[in-house]
């Protein structure tokens, strides 16, 4: 059969993947910028966005059941409207992937390659999305499986190493600060976070049954947001009130591990941990975007922009932003207005806008 | 499956049919095969002056029923032969040649079950038919080509032909030299069965069938090389085995066209899944339980005459990291040595990379005082880290290749010398770090540890490549390539299964036989990814401990 | 039909290529070989009389360390396992680049293990490090902050037998200490911790030369804020370990009651647990503290018989012990003005909302608070013997005497 079939167990894991590969770097120190103490509470409302999510996911995939949202686009509002639509979505798509190829440079540069220069990492990790993108959607689903269970074995005896320096006074008392820095803080994690899994649309056409992909999303928000919540409250309690002014956290609290005189220093255990889910999200994201150049400009395959594409995601991410503080101002406070007009209203003016010509 | 309909029309049409058959059919050919297919044309018209082949280019011409057009065809057909016999004989007034080749037939037989019969016969005018009862101690069959009497002789059978008939009797006495059933040498077992398969396809065959006694056990058989006219079958276990599979398999044996096809890995190259990949699709051995144990499974068998290994498709990464021996072996060990050799095979890909992403890169990691007694072991040594690494995989794969080929007195030596020897004056001389013999030795003990040769081989090549990714950019080259090598693996497929199947696309089901052998009790299906007609393969209960109460049954 | 996976001479170029560029894409811009590196273990950071800043590197010398190609017996006698250099800038990074052009290889920070911070330079504030360690990659937060009184180069330089690297050595006695009381490993991070928490006052362990000249655990140094006031001697450490919280394994030493012979009374406490109760008043605030312990007896005094009255006796006695070290130390921390007791944090644990109205002045309400004690000592077990040997010495003795008379 040469039609493709995603799993639910592949989307799960891929978009859980999608989300925490760079939650995880950036999502504790955005919240850290608002409450430290509560930060765990923000990113339980996580789970507020991904709901979200998923009714629209529900509502789009019964209206346009085997159609990506680009392909949605154009059916809903005629050729070049719904182009032009497409168009705004995949450079929000686009952009999406320069900030995640720039966050990883950054992160993987300051980390643990200080003299390698930034944009040679990103071409480097381009160089395996662009393989994995190029050998199709099933590839890249099932790369995410198999990372799956490596990941899986790594981050519990690196999260439970790390608790032995955990203390819970650090995050007492609950809400001292009342909840208004806690809910914003809350808006960075649920609205670019939760949205970017609005992403999974593209990909409807290729899972086994398109009603389950609502369902799909719920089980992925409830796995990462456990996941976060769990990461963060590690995070605050090992790091204290560090946390506001240290870049990378969750790092610090694998860097305090020492076990005896031979287990310490697993940082580079973690880096690598998150190179692996950031590429998973980096091949998701690119192969989005180029499925949906594929329905815009009715190109034969999605192969054909896959390598092109990857050069203009490494010339943005390289070019569009200045310097890693430009990233992190477009994360925090950029993105969630940006996220809420294109990955939110997308789909519902489609859905809208078909409603409305089949009335009319 | 309409590649298959194609080819049926090829064998009515012949050769130039093929081709173009081929060329129509061709919209998602791959390089290789339109090359195929170009030598093709280009050859043919070599082979129709050389004659032999003209026979099977237009194959159904009939067998003269004159002795003198007969006999000096049989002389342009299989001149320049000595080892052709031919014998004439005049049987109760007729006329009867005998051809066969020397060497292939049973003599015995030839002269008991065949020669003696036709001398004591004493009625006139005999027919085919009757000479069929008369010879009724070998197996006789009907020709009437040509083409079909030269596959007879040259299959070591003999060929009886009686003055005007246009056909001949086929008279199977052959007996083609080989060894005899020995033990299995490349996949030694303790406490399984010791049998392995020789060079001969009838004798394979009856060992698989000795173990599944069922006509439900089916082996198609292809004659495969325009020359060498060698049999390649492939068996399987109706009712188990997906048919897309089996067919599947004869498309692509059917398209082979090539001269000669003696060995099991000139097929596996020609009708493996990518070409290019380092890793092998499919999985060869010359355990006849082996086979059968996956026939059982629902995977196909493909054996060629003449090759003393059997191939099995479809291949996945599991399968190369099980042996026999996990099998016969209580499952409790099994469990532990499973785990063991998934270790062992990331351990002899990745050893001796992380060891220089470690040395030159990610000091960090490594703990404090096992970093200063590194440091202190390669002081003094000329060489950076990569290098030194490079060095001691190149020694240590030239020694590895020269005990391989030497006879095994000789090997002995040559492993004592270059292990002990050369590594241990290596570091006393300070030309390499002790730690780095030690992580090489590791590496080819790792790789020593996997049951699978060919599998092995990969990992020999792709651990220098990972070698230098640590070079170049520490445990992030490292990981980039394993991202790289992981979406390669996943992209695998040999004959549609996922390379990678129970992992990538996960199926929990099928992970009782992956890192772990589940009890037999436990194992109830074949694996999923097979999409096997039948998939329940055990039906036994659980066995529970029972009270002692089955002694009342036992006197009874 | 079974989809093929079918490779074309294309994907073949595209794959060579992936390859090829993902080996020559990143060039060796980090690599560092092992050879070509100073390890350093400790870094010593002082101030001279001028204000500068001198730091002490303590590498290990690769020269001495045991290694196969010498045979492994002949070195480790003659050389110094470490080498010792001192550089001197205007601030640390400073300092450490002049390592870089004055000792050939370069210096490798990442397994710095100790930062040992010379008194004056922490008199005088260490704010002015914190920044650089937080920030540079190569340290790790699990470094141990120490403050010495005696120079920086004698103490990175000391022997520490049976261990031969020096760093690893203080390290150890550290944290021997601190599985007795935790606060004494002053770990990077605990020690920011302590810094940004309400109270502001971090402490670090004090190391010192003993009279042989060997690195030992003099106690603890308490800051307030960036600037180190005063230190705890052990003893006082260890009323602080018990305004804290947690502690372990501490003995407590009493004289006998009669006999004052140079032997006492030891009781080793297994475990002990401090309760915090804040009573705000809009004047000023109570303390109440509550010692949970339980203890093991060590050693008896001689001739004394252990039975119900002296066990409770013996509970009474380490109780008001601890009471009365308790009480020392935070006196010495009232008189310093340093909150190393972290009442502040717990006040703001216990509520937020009167911490932010005490915060601002909190530092002249610390010395008025009234604290109150309650310590309480249960013996557990009495350990192999149920009674002092003399015991029954003395029981026979009396009576031979009785029956002597």
């Amino acid at each position: 059969m040469s039609d493709i079939r995603i799993s639910r167990t592949q989307l799960i894991t891929a978009l859980t993947w999608c989300v925490v590969g760079t939650g995880i770097v950036a999502i504790p120190t955005a919240i850290a910028q608002f409450t430290v103490r509560d930060a765990w509470i923000s990113t339980m409302l996580f789970s507020v966005g991904g709901v979200m999510v998923a009714l629209v996911t529900a509502v789009f995939t019964r209206f346009f059941p085997k159609r990506s949202l680009t392909h949605a686009l154009i059916d809903a509002f005629g050729p070049w409207v719904g182009r032009a639509f497409a168009i705004w979505f995949l450079a929000g798509l686009y952009i999406t992937n320069c900030t995640v190829v720039r966050e990883a440079e950054v992160f993987v540069g300051t980390t643990i390659l200080p003299k390698t220069p930034e944009y040679v990492l990103g071409a480097f990790a381009l160089v395996a999305v662009v393989y994995a993108v190029y050998m199709g959607i099933e590839v890249v689903m099932r790369d995410a499986e198999f990372i799956t269970p490596l990941v899986m074995l790594i981050a519990p005896i690196l999260f439970v190493l790390s608790m032995q320096h955990m203390d819970i006074h650090e995050v007492l008392p609950v809400l001292a600060d009342g909840w208004t820095p806690v809910l914003r803080g809350g808006v960075v994690s649920i609205l670019v976070y939760a949205l970017e899994m609005i992403i999974v649309l593209q990909f409807s056409p290729f899972v086994h049954r398109s009603q389950s992909v609502a369902s799909d999303i719920f089980v992925a928000t409830i796995v990462i947001t456990v996941v976060l919540t769990t990461v963060t409250i590690l995070t605050v309690g090992v790091v204290g009130s560090s946390t506001q002014y240290l870049s990378y956290p969750v790092l610090e609290a694998i860097r305090t591990i020492r076990v005896g005189r031979f287990l310490e220093r697993m940082d580079t255990l973690y880096v690598i941990a998150v190179i692996t889910t950031i590429f998973i999200k980096m091949a998701v994201c690119h192969y989005a975007w180029c499925t949906g150049m594929k329905d815009v400009f009715r190109l034969s395959s999605h192969r054909v922009t896959v390598f092109p594409g990857a050069l203009l995601v490494w010339g943005g991410a390289n070019v569009l932003f200045a310097d890693a503080d430009d990233v992190q101002q477009f994360i925090f406070y950029t993105g969630p207005a940006y996220a809420v007009c294109t990955l939110l209203l997308m789909p519902m003016l489609a859905v809208f806008a078909h409603k409305v010509r089949r009335n009319s | 499956m309409r590649g298959l309909k194609l080819w049926q029309l090829c064998i009515l049409h012949g050769k130039y049919t093929h081709s173009m058959a081929s060329q129509m059919s061709g919209g998602d050919m791959v390089f290789a095969r339109f090359r195929r297919v170009k030598d093709v044309q280009h050859r043919s018209p070599t082979i129709t002056a050389m004659g032999w082949s003209e026979a099977i280019a237009d194959g159904d011409v009939q067998i003269p029923d004159r002795s003198d057009i007969m006999r000096a065809w049989l002389d342009a057909e299989w001149g320049h032969c000595s080892d052709l016999q031919t014998r004439e004989l005049e049987v109760a007034g007729e006329n009867i040649t005998l051809v066969w080749l020397r060497g292939l037939v049973d003599l015995v037989r030839l002269e008991s079950g065949i020669l003696q019969p036709l001398a004591q016969v004493s009625r006139r005018r005999i027919q085919m038919n009757d000479l069929v009862s008369i010879l009724y101690t070998v197996n006789i069959r009907e020709i009437s080509t040509k083409s079909q009497l030269n596959a007879a002789v040259a299959d070591g059978q003999v060929v009886l032909w009686m003055r005007g008939k246009s056909q001949a009797l086929v008279l199977d006495v052959s007996d083609a030299p080989g060894r005899s059933i020995n033990k299995a040498e490349n996949e030694p077992t303790l406490e399984g069965p010791q049998e392995a398969f020789i060079e001969q396809l009838d004798k394979n065959l009856a060992l698989l069938r000795k173990r599944i006694r069922s006509p439900r056990l089916k082996a198609e058989s292809v004659r495969v090389g325009e020359y060498s006219n060698s049999t390649v079958c492939v068996v399987y276990i109706e009712g188990i085995a997906k048919p897309t599979l089996v067919q599947e398999a004869m498309r692509r044996i059917h398209n082979i066209s090539v001269d000669g096809l003696n060995d099991i890995n000139k097929l596996r190259e020609l009708i493996g899944d990518a070409p290019f990949t380092l890793f092998p699709t499919t999985e060869e051995t010359e355990r006849p339980d082996r086979v059968c144990g996956n026939l059982l499974q629902g995977r196909i068998a493909i054996m060629v005459d003449g090759s003393p290994n059997c191939l099995l498709v479809p291949a996945q990464f599991i399968h190369f990291l099980v042996a026999v021996d996990d099998y016969y072996f209580h499952y409790t060990l099994t469990l532990f040595i499973r785990m063991l050799r998934h270790v062992a095979y990331w351990t002899s890909l990745l050893l001796p990379a992380l060891y220089v992403a470690l040395l030159s890169y990610n000091q960090d990691l490594l703990p404090t005082p096992l970093l200063v007694t590194v440091a202190a072991q390669h002081r003094g040594i000329p060489f950076p880290t990569i290098i030194e690494a490079l060095l001691m995989l190149m020694v240590f794969e030239v020694l590895r290749e020269a005990g391989t080929r030497l006879p095994r007195a000789v090997g002995q030596s040559v492993s004592i010398v270059g292990t002990l020897i050369v590594g241990d004056s290596a570091v006393r001389a300070g030309l390499v770090s002790p730690g780095m013999v030690i992580v090489i030795a590791g590496t080819g003990v790792a790789s020593f540890a996997l049951p699978a040769y060919g599998f092995v081989n990969s990992s020999r090549l792709i651990q220098f490549a990972f070698v230098v990714a640590a070079g170049i950019c520490g445990l992030v080259g490292i990981l980039i390539l394993s991202l790289i090598l992981v979406t390669h693996l996943v992209s695998l497929r040999s004959f549609g299964v996922p390379y990678m199947a129970p992992i990538a696309p996960f199926s929990w089901s099928d992970m009782k036989d992956m890192f772990i052998r589940a009890p037999w009790f436990a194992m109830k299906r074949r694996p999923t990814h097979l999409e096997t007609v039948n998939q329940v393969s055990n039906r036994t209960p659980v066995p529970k401990q029972k009270k002692a109460s089955g002694w009342d049954l036992s006197e009874s | 039909m079974i989809r093929e996976a079918r490779w074309t001479p294309r994907r073949a170029v595209v794959i060579v290529m992936v390859v090829l560029s993902a080996f020559l894409l990143p060039g060796c811009y980090d690599i560092r070989e092992v050879d070509d590196m100073n390890l350093a273990l400790a870094l010593g950071i002082d101030e001279t009389k001028d204000h500068h800043v001198s730091v002490t590197a303590e590498f290990v010398n690769p020269a001495s360390a045991p290694s196969s190609s010498d045979g492994g017996s002949s070195s480790s006698g003659s050389r110094q396992p470490v080498i010792v250099r001192q550089e001197t800038g205007i601030s640390i990074e400073d300092a450490i680049g002049k390592f870089e052009r004055e000792i050939p290889h370069s210096v490798y920070l990442a397994q710095n293990m100790l930062v040992l911070f010379g008194e004056t330079y922490a008199r005088n504030g260490i704010d002015r490090a914190l920044d650089y360690f937080e920030r540079n990659r190569a340290f790790r937060r699990n470094q141990l902050f120490l403050v010495t009184p005696d120079p920086v180069t004698d103490v990175l330089s000391a022997s520490v037998d049976p261990e031969p690297l020096n760093a690893l050595g203080i390290r150890e006695l550290v944290e021997q200490s601190s599985t007795e009381l935790r606060f004494v490993q002053s770990e990077q991070q605990h020690v920011m911790e302590q810094y940004l928490s309400p109270s502001q006052s971090p402490v670090m362990a004090l190391i010192g030369l003993n009279q042989l000249g060997h690195p030992a655990l003099k106690g603890v140094a308490i800051f307030r804020a960036d600037h180190m006031v005063d230190t705890l001697s052990v003893d006082e450490m260890q009323g602080l370990g018990w305004l804290l919280g947690r502690t372990r394994q501490i003995a407590l030493r009493m004289p006998c009651t009669g006999a004052g012979d140079g032997t006492g009374t030891t009781i080793r406490i297994l475990g002990s647990k401090t309760r915090f109760y804040a009573r705000p008043d809009h004047d000023n605030l109570s303390v109440h503290l509550d010692v949970d312990a339980r203890a093991e007896i060590e050693q008896l005094c001689p001739h004394e018989k252990l039975d119900d009255v002296k066990l409770k006796q013996l509970s009474i006695m380490a109780s008001s012990d601890i009471e009365r070290s308790m009480r020392n130390a935070l006196l010495k921390l009232q008189q310093d003005d340093v909150d190393a007791c972290q009442f502040g944090k717990r006040i703001f644990l216990q509520s937020p909302g009167y911490w932010r109205k005490m915060s601002p002045t909190w530092l002249s309400a610390f010395p008025k608070i009234s604290v109150e004690y309650r310590a309480n000592v249960q013996i557990v077990r009495a350990n192999l013997s149920l009674n002092t040997p003399e015991s029954t010495v003395s029981r026979s003795g009396a009576t031979t005497a009785e029956v002597a008379q």
